[in-house]
């Protein structure tokens, strides 16, 4: 056995309260690489019919990979995965942060969560023994209430608690699992399915090695990283991903207004640099890693302190808060953070579901009365903070954002749908498919609704292009990059290949900036290096696919159990009218039929039934997950 | 001669004094190229620019009295 990874997995059964540890054998380790698709193949052994997804039957699994814990960047990230109540598809978060590494050093690579406790209960894990206790202490407390209290009761020392906030008891859809107060397990609900089990916290303790078959491989490729991170990824370390405003407001692809445009007027006041000369208070990482793309910000809006425990907003809050709402506000936008880190909410589905109910408002289909008497404008920074706190409560209008925004439109009825950007019923990410065109097709194909960090990005691989990252991809069999704004068939087979290395990193819990194939530190080869090193194993370029493409497969394979498939891989209609506002992207719009014939050649390349969407016997048996049909 | 406005962003702020924030003036003498202006600045290759707030691909392209020119980190997704 590998000496990267403890061997360990703990079942934990919360109706029974009973605990059991499985010590499976290395082919499992490197057949599935951990995380996701780790995670999935106990969902699929225990799911084979559709349930809800509050049901004491879901599934809930937890799982590093086998680099984390490891001394170099980009490593240590943990997997939640299980039936989503929030699209009814598989759900997936996954989250950097100390808890990934702190977890292995306790003695586990992974926990599985079954059943349901009939009371609050933490799980607490200290070298490798596990116990159930009582959390009816910690129930309706904030995520920093509860470390808080949690520390003092342990008496202090080195540990890592993973937990969900209230929105997570109160089942918010889109509610998520926090480490850190501030690192979050983001999207598809995961935080409500912890807290339908009635599982508070998880805290782990210990000193367990985690070492590398080949330490001097691995200290090699972080001193490389070391000088690539100064050369081509200072952008990232010294204003982290608020850099992304600038670039996204200048291609027309920053969502502003609810997806009605793809310029804001204001982006300079939401953009990493304004936030480094105002509000930044210090840099933050994830176990050994040299990036330091994390944000700590101290500020107040509205008379509330924004406190540096809670992090601060990455691009994508600052989008989804601020453009998405039309709000200008740096201050409002990172009150709007902490109150998801404090609660434990998605804010890419929070912040999406208050710019749909700004536009339902604005255009009559939520009145004041409903509202409230809240003025929920686009602009209006103080009515988002007041939705915000009804959705954290559950109360007023809160009670029905807290659903999501396509159960919301469904409620609110006449035309409220036209006004989402929902796939498979998540809320699309802060990057606009009307300029990015393969990622609106990885929005509509992948298995758990619209994700930006399940392929690379469209500019990676269109003219002029940038050497280095070019030479990355070539690396992958992509040498021909395209032109702007193309859907071509290269195009195509550029997000099918990237996906797979994305699916793979997401196997092997390794961070997309640090490891993705078109960014800065490191490339496929060395990924490559860097997993041989990890392992001992001869790993190939080839098994990192298909590690990548087993996750894919099982996804594809849960979901047709939940009687998804092709009909569900949906753009919504609102990318199919021309953007409105200024910019590049002004007047356009994506074409349905050329979305079609994408999926065709993307499920052709997968190897899937073109007209189900599903996998093949064929490509099963391929990647030894026959399995799967049972 | 003609005077435009520089800024730039991200980690391309250092060369540039800190209390400049990233944003300063300069005087060219009248069809200077982009490419002239990177140079001056001892800007890297691989980086991007906007004018006037609108993106430009072309290194030659001869800059105006009172133009903005934004260079920036080309960043394809985050």
């Amino acid at each position: 056995m590998a000496s990267c990874y403890t061997g360990s997995i703990l079942h934990v059964d919360l109706s029974k309260r009973e605990l059991q540890v499985e010590l499976p054998p290395e082919e499992f380790y490197r057949k599935y690489g951990g995380g996701s698709a780790m995670g999935l193949t106990y969902l699929l052994k225990g799911i084979h019919t559709k349930i809800d997804a509050f049901s004491p039957e879901n599934i809930l699994t937890l799982f590093t990979g086998l680099p984390t814990g490891l001394p170099i960047s980009g490593q240590s990230r943990l997997c939640a995965n299980a039936l989503s109540p929030l699209t009814g598809a598989i759900g997936d978060g996954q989250a950097g942060g100390f808890f990934p590494a702190a977890l292995k050093f306790a003695g586990f690579d992974g926990i599985v969560v079954r059943g349901c406790s009939d009371k609050p209960v933490y799980l607490y894990i200290k070298d490798g023994e596990a116990e159930l206790r009582d959390a009816s202490h910690l129930w309706g407390r904030t995520t920093g209430e509860v470390e808080d209290t949690l520390r003092s009761e342990l008496g202090g020392g080195k540990m890592e608690i993973l937990q969900i906030g209230p929105a997570g008891e109160r089942l918010v859809r889109y509610a998520c699992i926090i480490n850190m107060k501030n690192r979050a397990n983001g999207r598809t609900g995961m935080g409500a399915v912890m807290g339908s089990k009635r599982l508070k916290a998880v805290v782990v303790q210990g000193n367990r090695k985690i070492d590398p078959a080949d330490k001097s491989g691995i200290f090699a490729l972080q001193k490389e990283g070391m000088g690539r991170i100064e050369q081509a990824a200072k952008w990232l370390a010294l204003h982290g991903t608020a850099n992304v405003v600038t670039p996204q407001h200048l291609a027309g692809t920053l969502p502003t207004c609810n997806y009605n445009m793809g310029q804001f007027t204001d982006f300079e006041s939401l953009s990493g640099e304004v936030m480094s000369d105002t509000i930044l208070k210090e840099r933050d990482t994830c176990f050994s890693c040299l990036v330091r793309c994390k944000r700590v910000v101290e500020t107040e809006f509205a008379g509330r302190k924004v406190f540096p425990e809670y992090g601060g907003p990455e691009y994508e809050t600052l989008a989804t808060f601020g453009s998405y709402c039309g709000i200008a506000d740096l201050s409002a936008v990172s009150l709007a953070n902490q109150i998801c880190n404090m609660y434990g909410l998605d804010t890419i589905s929070c912040g999406a579901t208050i710019a749909f109910a700004m536009e339902c408002f604005e255009n009559g289909l939520l009145t004041l009365e409903e509202t409230g008497g809240i003025d929920l404008r686009f602009g209006n920074a103080e009515a988002m903070i007041a939705v915000l706190d009804q959705i954290v409560a559950r109360q007023g209008l809160g009670d029905l954002l807290a659903e999501g925004s396509e159960r919301a439109a469904q409620k609110i009825g006449r035309n409220a749908s036209e006004y989402l950007i929902t796939s498979k019923g998540q809320e699309a990410p802060a990057h606009m498919p009307q300029a990015k065109r393969t990622l609106g097709l990885i929005y509509s194909v992948n298995p758990f609704g619209a994700d930006h960090m399940s392929s690379e990005h469209d500019p990676a691989y269109e003219l002029p292009g940038d050497s280095r990252q070019l030479g990355q991809l070539a690396e992958l069999g992509l040498s021909d990059p395209q032109p702007k704004y193309s859907l071509s068939e290269e195009k195509v087979r550029f997000a099918y290949l990237t996906e797979l290395v994305y699916s793979a990193c997401d196997s092997y819990c390794l961070c997309q900036f640090v490891w993705g194939p078109g960014w800065q530190p490191y490339g496929p080869q060395e990924m490559l290096r860097m997993l041989q090193a990890a392992t001992g194993w001869d790993i190939t370029i080839n098994e990192i696919l298909d590690v990548g493409a087993r996750r894919l497969n099982m996804m594809r394979q849960f979901n047709a159990r939940q009687g998804m498939g092709r009909k569900q891989d949906n753009l919504p209609r609102k990318y199919l009218r021309p953007l409105q506002g200024t910019g590049p992207t002004a007047g356009v719009a994506l074409d349905a039929q050329e979305y079609e014939r994408a999926k065709d050649q993307y499920f052709k390349l997968a190897g899937w039934d073109v007209a189900s969407g599903n996998p093949t016997q064929t490509r099963l048996a391929e990647l030894g997950l026959e399995w799967t049909a049972d | 001669m003609i005077r435009v406005t520089v800024i730039l962003h991200a980690h391309l702020r250092e060369r540039l004094p800190a209390e400049a924030r990233g944003r300063t003036q300069i005087d060219l003498s009248e069809g200077t190229t982009v490419r002239e202006v990177k140079s001056r600045l001892g800007l890297p290759e691989a980086v991007a620019w906007a004018i006037n707030d609108i993106l430009d691909e072309d290194p030659d392209r001869i800059l105006q009295e009172g133009d903005t020119i934004r260079f920036f980190q080309a960043i394809h997704g985050g």
